[in-house]
């Protein structure tokens, strides 16, 4: 196992290098000067052609890519010129916010996701199976954009019940920070649920099927029983992966909630680093999210020979 | 003798979208106390189905419409499926051991939370205690080092072991009839040999009943009693081992017979096959199944329905044709002259 | 913003389906008349309290000027940090930290007189002084910032009196003071900290005092109780950090927000029905033109034929309509109607397409020619325009191909150049001289020809002492655009504010740069 995570580990390096690289070219072949970007409408030739001496903008690009990896490599990740502070100072700000969020929703979607598949492939063929099919297929392809303005309008708008938007840090004002977080991490559940719902639904179904659950029957067990103990264990296997997925998934969702629900969060500052083309920050923020989703591969996998002790990592 | 289990006129369909598939239609039959009975058919000849049927495990598509099934005064079909009282019945009364040791395991459990969890449910024991129950049984199906190996999970085990797995699970509450579906299918003669006589020993120890079901008659031509041929979701033939072995009246006990191995066969001399297939069992003629397949019909079995099953004078022997007992010679010398 | 409106609309349609058909007026709903401001209700005396909440959709720097980029740097810190001179609601230059000011056009000099007795103090408690002037200019002076390169040395005359002197005359000088460059910091709270710090933490002079600032979620300021102009009414003023426009629209219309710019008019439309907000216009606004490329000989728009060809094509009247919703407005110079640099003579090229059609045809093209449009769509209503506008030249022959580029690229062309046509949006100011400053110098939108004749009246212009003199100097330089066309007027972007009835402030959305009114108060 330890041998394993070491080699993960090395694999993910090698991954991250590629992956920042591949940034960073992509940031710099973009058409566009990000100094001049950065400077506004009114800026002078002067001034961009300092900003450009000072990002090492004006060196070549393997300098200039070197320059960026070597201190990287020390911790530094450069002063955002869009925010004036260090990136890491501001990804120290923005990551808790979209962890929390992302992680409220990973919950919720797993849990809507596992429970209401297990109910529909119990009860299969039943009324309420459709219907959370029904829904859960909706879900799958609801754009959270959509359904983000949708949720604003009805609960915010119109009945009042919930803050528009915004965001506040669940340690100033837990309730008021639940109520904002409502919405946001909501509409990132509903793919993730719906996805884990169904996918939980048929592999569930697949399960039953087994002659193993045939013996669990035949040894004259209950229903709980047979489908917590011996048919979810198995039926899991499936969901794991896709709940591990869903990280990658919540990424993407994240810059579209963010956005819609005005939370300063990961996936807005990505945007509006891109936008600003503010590289350093771009460059950080994907590096960052490269590392969470092998870290959380790396979960999957290990969730997996947890799940099945017929997986061995050697 | 008061039999154990007694199933009158079982008929369990299945809903396909072909049609309807009688896979048992009106099957009866009794086990005595302490007996080893042989279920012997070709595959799709209802014989598993009857035995899911006694356990209650038809899924759907899948349904009992009928018949009785009496196990200690009590009809089983009127309990719901999985309902109290079945549960309390499977794996405490009657169990059952499955022809795939390799998929028959829960693959993420342990041998021990499988096993466990009979006791617990069944005869409510602590944990320690029916830890300590199942490694005794473990070591009495001759699984070596059973203290540690009840930690391992199936695919830790051989085929063989697996089987002595599902049988010590089959034995565990001492149950009254245990049911074996086609045990060792996917097993070595030598291993098959073994766990026979394994299930046989304990059987005798435990004083259960056994249903051995096969589609090879050589196997339980040395364990069982009694026999019950079964064709096209029916028996066809019923009588004691020897009887069988010895008079088999139906032409198909005779292609099984033909069709099997014996030591005691003169050497070169080569098996016969049962020509043609076994019937749809959707549309299934009024008159005798076997019919196509017969080498021996005669006018009466192709205008009058199949008969019933009906003793054959002056012994215990039942029988489904129409042949009569001078043709039966006849059918066997021939056979013999092949 | 296309994919914002189909939203929306669906949104408003679903509104219709919850609410039931109770509220039939607003289905068909008349174009409210563009209303200017109200004027504050006179019977209502000024309530104290309050936080006043403003949009703003992003800012990098809020305390030190010489790096300020974006605008809306500067109008979030303007309540806090104040200019030495400001603009009034007609575009006049008047003092606000300033007392007085002085041109000297022979000794090449600007004095400025401070605001002596009135005890003005920064939020931390230091004295604003002639020093304090002093090192603010020289700080701006010293930075990349081009407004105060002709300023040559500033000398402190005495306690309340700083003296600039210039290598050049430039009246556009006391122009710039209004905004970043006459920005004033406390010189004592960059030394204790630093620029950095400076940056996130803005000390000045102003009605508001800095509270704290968390990215991309608000900034808060609370009442400086010790203001020199009087203790203001409000407890604070919070700027919301919004990245997406409709969720600010349902924000305002919901009353969680005082006033924000609206870029959109037929959002503009659907919040005026409300009769909640005031519609109010500010004077600096985005001027757009299309800027020919008029320095390559080969280009057909060399010819001035050509350029005014192009500008009698454009119906500028069906633009502000239809695009704009009546909320823009045709323009043929830069100095707008109602301000001082406004001249009543310059003709313009009204649409005329027959004209535009024989220009072209004298100038050697009677079957068009094709070229290309490249614009920055900032938002919707720019793409919507640009391909009503390419229908437009189609019909005088004039095939323009439409080239949308991003921002960083369109910064890029007009600093290293461009085919055909460029769609280039100037943010104007009251001050024409200060919208021309940067490409009569030739430092922007290189490729365009500019006149000799611009250039001698721009330098003519800038070196007027009295205020009559740059007033007629200024209203010529617009008849000399006029006269070579030197590039084509589109509507004028003005800038809508919605404002909330409650804001009783006549500065706010109606003053350029954004001031804020430091006695501004909020009725129930």
């Amino acid at each position: 196992m330890l041998n394993y995570i070491i080699k993960r580990a090395v694999l993910t390096v090698v991954v991250l290098f590629i992956v920042s690289f591949i940034t960073f070219s992509l940031i710099h072949i973009l058409p566009g000067d990000p100094a001049a970007a950065m400077l506004g409408d009114q800026a002078t030739m002067e001034e961009i052609e300092a900003l450009r001496h000072e990002l090492w903008l004006d060196r070549p690009f393997f300098v200039q890519y070197g320059h960026w990896l070597s201190n990287a490599l020390q911790g530094d990740f450069g002063k955002s010129i869009m925010y004036r502070v260090p990136v890491s100072e501001i990804i120290a700000e923005r990551l808790p916010v979209t962890l929390y969020l992302s992680f409220l929703s990973l919950i919720l979607s797993t849990f809507i996701g596992i429970g209401a598949g297990i109910i529909c492939a119990i009860r299969r063929g039943s009324l309420i199976d459709q219907i959370v099919s029904v829904v859960a297929n909706a879900g799958v392809a609801v754009p959270i954009f959509w359904l983000g303005l949708l949720g604003i309008y009805v609960f915010g708008f119109t009945l009042e019940w919930l803050p528009l938007q915004g965001w506040t840090s669940p340690f100033d004002d837990f309730l008021k920070s639940s109520k904002q977080a409502l919405m946001p991490v909501i509409c990132l559940s509903v793919t993730g649920s719906s996805i884990i719902t169904r996918q939980t639904r048929s592999s569930l179904l697949e399960v039953i099927r087994q002659d193993y659950i045939r013996t669990a029957w035949a040894k004259g067990m209950g229903e709980p029983r047979v489908v917590f103990k011996h048919a979810l264990k198995n039926a899991l296997i499936p969901v794991v992966t896709l709940v591990g997925l869903q990280l990658r998934v919540l990424v993407g969702g994240a810059v579209l909630t963010e956005t819609v629900f005005n939370i300063p969060g990961m996936g807005r500052l990505l945007v509006d680093g891109a936008l600003a083309k503010d590289f350093l920050i771009v460059q950080a923020g994907v590096l960052l999210i490269a590392v969470m989703v092998s870290l959380a591969n790396l979960i999957t996998d290990i969730s997996h020979g947890w799940l099945d002790p017929r997986i061995r990592y050697d | 003798m008061v039999p154990i289990l007694e199933v009158k006129n079982l008929r369990t369909q299945y809903k396909t979208e072909s049609g309807l598939v009688k896979a048992v239609d009106g099957v009866s039959y009794y086990i005595n106390e302490q007996e080893i009975v042989g279920v012997v058919g070709e595959s799709g000849c209802g014989k598993s189905v009857t035995q899911l049927s006694v356990m209650r495990l038809i899924n759907s598509p899948g349904e009992i419409v009928g018949g009785e099934i009496l196990f200690e005064g009590q009809n089983l079909l009127q309990f719901k499926a999985n309902g109290p009282e079945m549960r309390r019945i499977r794996g405490a009364k009657i169990s059952m051991v499955f022809q795939e040791p390799m998929t028959s395991l829960n693959p993420v459990l342990t041998i021990g939370q499988q096993l466990i969890e009979i006791l617990e449910v069944h005869l409510g024991m602590s944990r320690k205690n029916a830890r300590q129950r199942v490694i005794e049984m473990l070591d009495l199906v001759g699984i070596p080092g059973a203290s540690s190996r009840i930690d391992d999970y199936p695919h830790n085990f051989s085929g063989g072991m697996r089987q002595r797995v599902m049988i010590a699970m089959a034995l565990l509450c001492n149950p009254k009839l245990i049911i074996a579906d086609e045990p060792t299918t996917a097993l070595d003669v030598t291993t098959q040999a073994q766990l026979f006589e394994l299930m046989k020993s304990m059987v005798e120890r435990f004083k259960s009943s056994l249903v051995i079901v096969t589609h090879n008659l050589g196997i339980v031509a040395r364990y069982a009693h009694r026999i019950y041929i079964m064709y096209a979701g029916r028996i066809v033939e019923e009588g004691s081992c020897k009887e069988i072995f010895r008079n088999p009246r139906h032409p198909y006990t005779i292609g099984l017979l033909k069709s099997v191995p014996r030591l005691d066969d003169q050497e070169g001399k080569r098996l016969v096959p049962i020509e043609g297939m076994p019937p749809d069992l959707i549309q299934m003629p009024s008159t005798c199944a076997f019919l196509p397949r017969c080498s021996y019909s005669i006018e009466q079995c192709r205008v009058e329905p199949w008969p019933e099953l009906r003793k054959v004078e002056g012994t215990k022997h039942y029988v489904r044709c129409y042949l009569k007992t001078e043709a039966w010679e006849q059918c066997r010398s021939h056979s013999a002259t092949t | 913003m296309k994919k914002l409106t189909i939203i929306l609309i669906f949104l408003l349609m679903f509104s219709f389906v919850i609410s039931g058909c109770g509220d039939k007026s607003s289905q068909t709903s008349e174009p409210a008349p563009s209303q200017t401001s109200e004027p504050a209700p006179v019977d209502q005396s000024p309530k104290p309290g309050g936080t006043l909440k403003l949009f703003v959709s992003s800012v990098s720097n809020i305390g030190f000027p010489s790096t300020m980029g974006a605008m809306s740097d500067g109008w979030v810190s303007s309540v806090a940090l104040e200019t030495l001179f400001r603009f009034d609601l007609q575009g006049n230059v008047v003092p606000l930290l300033a007392k007085d000011w002085k041109a000297d056009y022979e000794a090449k000099t600007i004095t400025i007189m401070l605001n002596k007795g009135k005890g003005i103090k920064f939020h931390d408690g230091t004295d604003f002084n002639a020093e304090a002037v002093k090192w603010n200019l020289d700080t701006y002076r010293s930075s990349q910032k081009p407004e105060l390169k002709k300023v040559t040395s500033v000398d402190v005359v005495d306690d309340y009196t700083v003296r600039l002197n210039l290598s050049s005359f430039d009246n556009s000088i006391i122009t710039y003071l209004t905004g970043n460059a006459g920005r004033m910091i406390s010189p004592t709270a960059f030394e204790n900290n630093g620029q950095e710090w400076v940056e996130q933490n803005p000390v000045g002079t102003g009605p508001f005092q800095f509270v704290s600032w968390t990215k991309d979620v608000n900034v808060k300021f609370k009442r400086f109780d010790e203001y020199w102009g009087g203790k203001p009414y409000l407890d604070g003023v919070e700027w919301v950090f919004y990245k997406d426009q409709l969720v600010a629209q349902m924000d305002i219309l919901a009353g969680n927000l005082d006033a924000m710019a609206v870029p959109d008019p037929e959002n503009m439309k659907e919040i005026e029905t409300t009769g909640k907000f005031n519609t109010v216009f500010t004077n600096d606004t985005l001027q757009p033109v299309l800027m020919p490329d008029t320095k390559n000989t080969n280009s057909p728009f060399a010819k001035l034929e050509v350029r005014q060809a192009l500008s009698y094509a454009i119906d500028q009247e069906t633009l502000a309509e239809s695009i704009g919703m009546g909320y823009f407005r045709p323009q043929n110079q830069l100095a707008q109607p109602g301000t001082w640099g406004y001249n009543p003579n310059v003709a313009g090229y009204p649409y005329n397409p027959e004209k535009a059609k024989e220009l072209l045809a004298s100038a050697g093209y009677p079957n068009g020619f094709d070229t290309t449009l490249t614009y920055f769509a900032y938002n919707k209503t720019v793409t919507d325009s640009v391909t009503a506008l390419q229908q437009m030249l189609k019909q005088v022959g004039i095939n323009a191909v439409q080239n949308p580029v991003t921002r960083a690229n369109y910064i890029e062309l007009g600093n290293k150049g461009w085919d055909g046509l460029l769609r280039v949006h100037l943010p104007s100011s009251p001050d024409p001289l200060v919208t021309l400053a940067n490409f009569s110098a030739g430092q922007q939108y290189v490729s365009m020809y500019v006149p000799d004749e611009f250039v001698q009246k721009f330098d003519k212009a800038v070196n007027e002492v009295t205020f009559e003199g740059k007033q007629k100097a200024v209203q010529e330089l617009m008849s000399v655009v006029d006269k070579y066309a030197i590039w084509s007027f589109l509507p004028e972007e003005r800038t809508i504010t919605a404002k909330s009835k409650r804001v009783q402030d006549d500065w706010y959305g109606e003053m350029p740069n954004r001031y804020i009114n430091p006695m501004v108060w909020l009725s129930e």
